[in-house]
C-alpha cells in the first residue's frame, strides 16, 4: 500500500517537475510566464497530434512501433513547446508587451485548443491507449518484484527524463558561464547588457528551452499517468507548477523534492480514508504552503532565496 | 548573410514613440480590433472550411436577435466591466493583483451565506443589506491579505494573489460539502434574499448597478485627488515619495476599493443572477478582466468598450460553436486569438516602426556584389 502510494506520488510529481524546471529556467531569465498551463496543454496536444499522423497510416493498434511512437510524441511536444516559447518571447521581448497579459492569453488559448482538438482525436483513443504502453513500459523493470525496483526503477522514460533535466539545469545554473549570464540577465538586465551579454538572446533562448521542457509535462500526464486518456484539462497542474517554482525558491534540484511533496499531497486524498470535507482541505494545502514559503522568504529577505530582481519586467534599452 | 541582415537593422527601424496624436492612436486601436476579428474569422474557417462569413453572421445572431440574448450580453459586459474597474487602480500603481477571480468568488460565498442562513428569517430588504455587507467583507479580506504582506514585507503580489484564487476555490468546495449534507455537492437554487426583478428579467438590475458604479468610478479615477495619487504612484514610486504620498497607505486604500467592488460583483452574480454558486461561478472572468483592463490602458470608458468587445466575441463564438457543431472550448480559442492580435497591435501605439526601402535595395546590391 505504502509502496504503491510512494510510487504513484513520484510518478505524479513528474508533471510538476517538468513544469517547474521549465518555468524556473524561464523565470531565471526574468520572464514571468503565466502561460505555462497553456504550454502544457499545447504540448500534450501536439504530441498526440504528431502520433495520430503516424497512427493514420496503420490499420490496427497492435501494429504500433512503440519506440517510434514515443520518440515521435516527444519530438512533436518539444517542438510545440518551443513554438510557444517563441510566441511568448516575441510578444514580450520584441513587441515589449506585458508579460502577465501575454502569459494569461497563452493559457486561455492553450486550454481552449487542448480540449477542442482532443475532441477530434477521439477516433484514435485505442491507439493512444496502446502507445501509452510505450511511454510507461519501454524502460521499466517489472512492477511488484521487490520494493527497491518498485520505488526506483519502475517508471516510464519521461519520469527519468524529468529528473535528469532538473539535475542538468541545476548544474548549468551553478557551474557554468551560461548559467551565470542567465542569472545576470534575470537579476539586472541593464547590468548584463552593459557587460556585453545579449539580453534578447538569453531571454529568447531561456524561454524557448523552458517552454519545451514544460510542454513535456503535458505529454507525460496524458500518455503516461492517464494511460492515453485524452479528455482531461491540464491547466490546474500548470498553475501548481508555477507554485512549485516559488516553493523551491528558484532552485531546480530543490524542485525535485518540492514536486514530490506536491504530488504526494495531490494524490493523498484518494489513499486516505478521509471524509469528503477533509479531502478538500488536503487539496488546499499545496497552495497554502506556497504562500507560507513566499511570505517567509520575503520576511527573512535573504539573498539567494528571492525571485530574480528583474522578474516580470521587460527590458527596454531606451528606457534606462 | 541573413544574420547580418537582421543585425545591421537598416531595413526595419523600431523606436519608442515620445507621444502619439489621439487620432492616430485610435486608428491603431480600431485597426487592431478589426484585425482581431479578421484573424478569429480565419481561425474559424480553418476549423470548418467555408465558414468565414458565417462567423460574422453568428456574431450578430448570437448577440442581438432576441431580448434575452441582449440582456445576457450586457450582463456579461457589466460583470467584466465591474471586475476591470476593481482591478484598474491597483494595476495603474503597478500592483499586479491577478486574484480577482478569488476575490469575487469569496464575495459570492459571503452572499450565499447570507441567502442560505439569514435571508429565510428576515425581510428581503434587510437580507439584501446583510448579504451585501457579507460579500464586501469577504472580498475586502481576500484582497487585503496579499496587500498587507506586500506593504510591509514586499512579498511578490502576483504569485500571492494567484495562489489565493485556488485557496478560495478550495474553501468554496469545502463549504459546499459541509453545508449540503445529501452529498450532491450542489447548492440548490436559493429562494430568499434575491435582488428584485425589473420587468420580469433578472439581469437588468446588474446592468444598472454597473453603469452607476462605472460613472462614479470614472470620476474617482480621473477627477479626484486620490485618483491622481494613484497615477503619480504608477508613474514613479520615488516621485510619489518625494511629494509626500504615503505609498503604503495608498496601496492599502486602493486594494480596499478593489475588494469592495469585487464584493459588489460577487453579490450581483449570486443575488442578481444565478441564486446559487459553485467553484466555477466566476468562470475565468477574473482573469479575462485583467486583459480587458490592460488593453484599455486603465481608462474607465475604454474598459467598458473592451468589455463589450470581449463579451460580444464570446457569445458570437458560442453561436458559431452551436450552429457549426464544432463543440469543445471553441470560444476560448477564438477569444484567445482575438486577444493576441489586439495585444500585438498595441505595439504600434507605443513604438514607431519605419521601413526603409532604400536600405533594403542597397543591402541587396551589396549581397550581390
Amino acid at each position: 500500500m505504502f509502496i504503491t502510494f510512494l510510487r504513484n506520488a513520484i510518478r505524479f510529481s513528474t508533471i510538476f517537475l517538468f513544469g517547474s524546471t521549465g518555468e524556473t529556467i524561464v523565470e531565471k531569465s526574468g520572464h514571468l510566464n503565466m502561460g505555462i498551463p497553456g504550454v502544457m496543454c499545447i504540448g500534450a496536444l501536439a504530441g498526440c497530434a504528431g502520433m495520430s499522423i503516424y497512427f493514420n497510416t496503420l490499420t490496427d493498434p497492435s501494429q504500433i512501433n512503440l519506440f517510434g511512437a514515443v520518440v515521435l510524441g516527444i519530438l512533436f511536444t518539444i517542438v510545440s513547446g518551443a513554438i510557444c516559447g517563441v510566441i511568448f518571447s516575441f510578444f514580450t521581448v520584441t513587441l515589449r508587451c506585458n508579460q502577465n497579459i501575454t502569459g494569461l492569453t497563452l493559457t486561455t488559448l492553450g486550454a481552449g485548443i487542448n480540449l477542442f482538438v482532443f475532441k477530434r482525436l477521439e477516433t484514435f483513443s485505442s491507439y493512444f491507449g496502446k502507445a501509452s504502453d510505450g511511454f510507461r513500459n519501454l524502460f521499466q523493470v517489472e512492477v511488484g518484484a521487490n520494493w527497491f525496483t518498485d520505488v526506483f526503477l519502475s517508471y516510464g522514460i519521461l519520469v527519468y527524463l524529468a529528473i535528469i533535466i532538473a539535475v542538468v539545469a541545476t548544474i548549468i545554473f551553478s557551474k557554468t558561464r551560461v548559467g551565470l549570464n542567465l542569472k545576470a540577465v534575470g537579476e539586472s538586465p541593464a547590468t548584463a547588457d552593459s557587460a556585453g551579454i545579449s539580453v534578447t538572446r538569453y531571454r529568447y533562448l531561456a524561454t524557448i528551452i523552458g517552454c519545451s521542457i514544460a510542454s513535456l509535462g503535458g505529454l507525460f500526464m496524458i500518455m503516461d499517468y492517464l494511460g492515453g486518456n485524452i479528455e482531461y484539462g491540464l491547466d490546474e497542474y500548470g498553475w501548481l507548477a508555477v507554485a512549485i517554482v516559488i516553493f523551491s525558491m528558484w532552485k531546480p534540484h530543490f524542485g525535485i523534492l518540492a514536486s514530490f511533496i506536491f504530488g504526494a499531497l495531490y494524490i493523498a486524498p484518494s489513499y486516505l480514508n478521509a471524509s469528503f470535507a477533509m479531502k478538500n482541505v488536503i487539496k488546499m494545502i499545496p497552495y497554502v504552503v506556497t504562500i507560507a514559503v513566499l511570505v517567509v522568504t520575503s520576511i527573512l529577505n535573504k539573498k539567494g532565496n528571492q525571485p530574480p530582481e528583474g522578474l516580470g519586467i521587460n527590458y527596454d534599452r531606451e528606457k534606462r | 548573410m541573413l544574420k547580418n541582415f537582421f543585425k545591421e537593422n537598416d531595413f526595419i527601424r523600431i523606436s519608442r514613440r515620445m507621444e502619439i496624436p489621439t487620432w492616430k492612436k485610435w486608428v491603431f486601436k480600431i485597426a487592431g480590433v478589426l484585425a482581431g476579428f479578421l484573424f478569429a474569422a480565419i481561425v474559424v474557417s480553418f476549423i470548418s472550411p467555408g465558414s468565414f462569413f458565417k462567423f460574422f453572421e453568428s456574431l450578430i445572431v448570437g448577440n442581438f436577435t432576441t431580448v434575452r440574448k441582449l440582456l445576457v450580453l450586457f450582463e456579461e459586459v457589466a460583470i467584466l466591466f465591474l471586475i476591470s474597474c476593481a482591478l484598474a487602480p491597483a494595476f495603474k500603481m503597478k500592483f499586479w493583483n491577478i486574484g480577482a477571480e478569488g476575490q469575487v468568488l469569496m464575495a459570492c460565498l459571503g452572499t450565499v451565506i447570507g441567502m442560505f442562513f439569514i435571508a429565510p428569517n428576515v425581510p428581503n430588504a434587510v437580507a439584501l443589506i446583510i448579504e451585501l455587507l457579507l460579500a464586501v467583507t469577504f472580498g475586502v479580506v481576500w484582497s487585503l491579505i496579499p496587500t498587507l504582506f506586500k506593504a510591509f514585507f514586499n512579498t511578490n503580489e502576483t504569485l500571492f494573489t494567484l495562489m489565493m484564487n485556488y485557496i478560495a476555490k478550495g474553501i468554496v468546495a469545502l463549504m459546499i460539502t459541509l453545508w449540503i449534507k445529501n452529498g450532491s455537492g450542489v447548492i440548490p437554487v436559493l429562494e430568499y434574499g434575491r435582488l428584485p426583478r425589473i420587468g420580469g428579467q433578472n439581469y437588468i438590475i446588474n446592468i444598472i448597478v454597473a453603469v452607476v458604479i462605472g460613472v462614479i468610478f470614472a470620476f474617482y479615477m480621473m477627477r479626484s485627488k486620490q485618483g491622481f495619487e494613484i497615477s503619480v504612484l504608477g508613474g514613479s514610486r520615488n516621485t510619489a515619495k518625494y511629494v509626500g504620498i504615503d505609498v503604503k497607505k495608498v496601496l492599502i486604500r486602493t486594494m480596499i476599493i478593489t475588494g469592495v467592488i469585487c464584493g459588489i460583483v460577487g453579490f450581483l452574480l449570486v443575488a442578481g443572477a444565478s441564486y446559487s454558486m459553485n467553484e466555477n461561478t466566476v468562470s475565468g472572468r477574473g482573469f479575462t478582466a485583467i486583459l480587458v483592463c490592460w488593453l484599455a490602458g486603465f481608462n474607465i470608458p475604454e474598459m467598458a468598450g473592451v468589455s463589450f468587445l470581449v463579451a460580444f466575441m464570446k457569445y458570437g463564438a458560442r453561436e458559431v460553436e452551436s450552429s457549426l457543431h464544432v463543440g469543445g472550448s471553441f470560444v476560448d480559442i477564438v477569444v484567445g486569438v482575438f486577444f493576441f492580435v489586439v495585444i500585438a497591435s498595441n505595439f504600434f501605439i507605443t513604438n514607431q516602426v519605419k521601413i526603409n526601402f532604400k536600405a533594403f535595395k542597397k543591402k541587396k546590391k551589396e549581397v550581390i556584389e
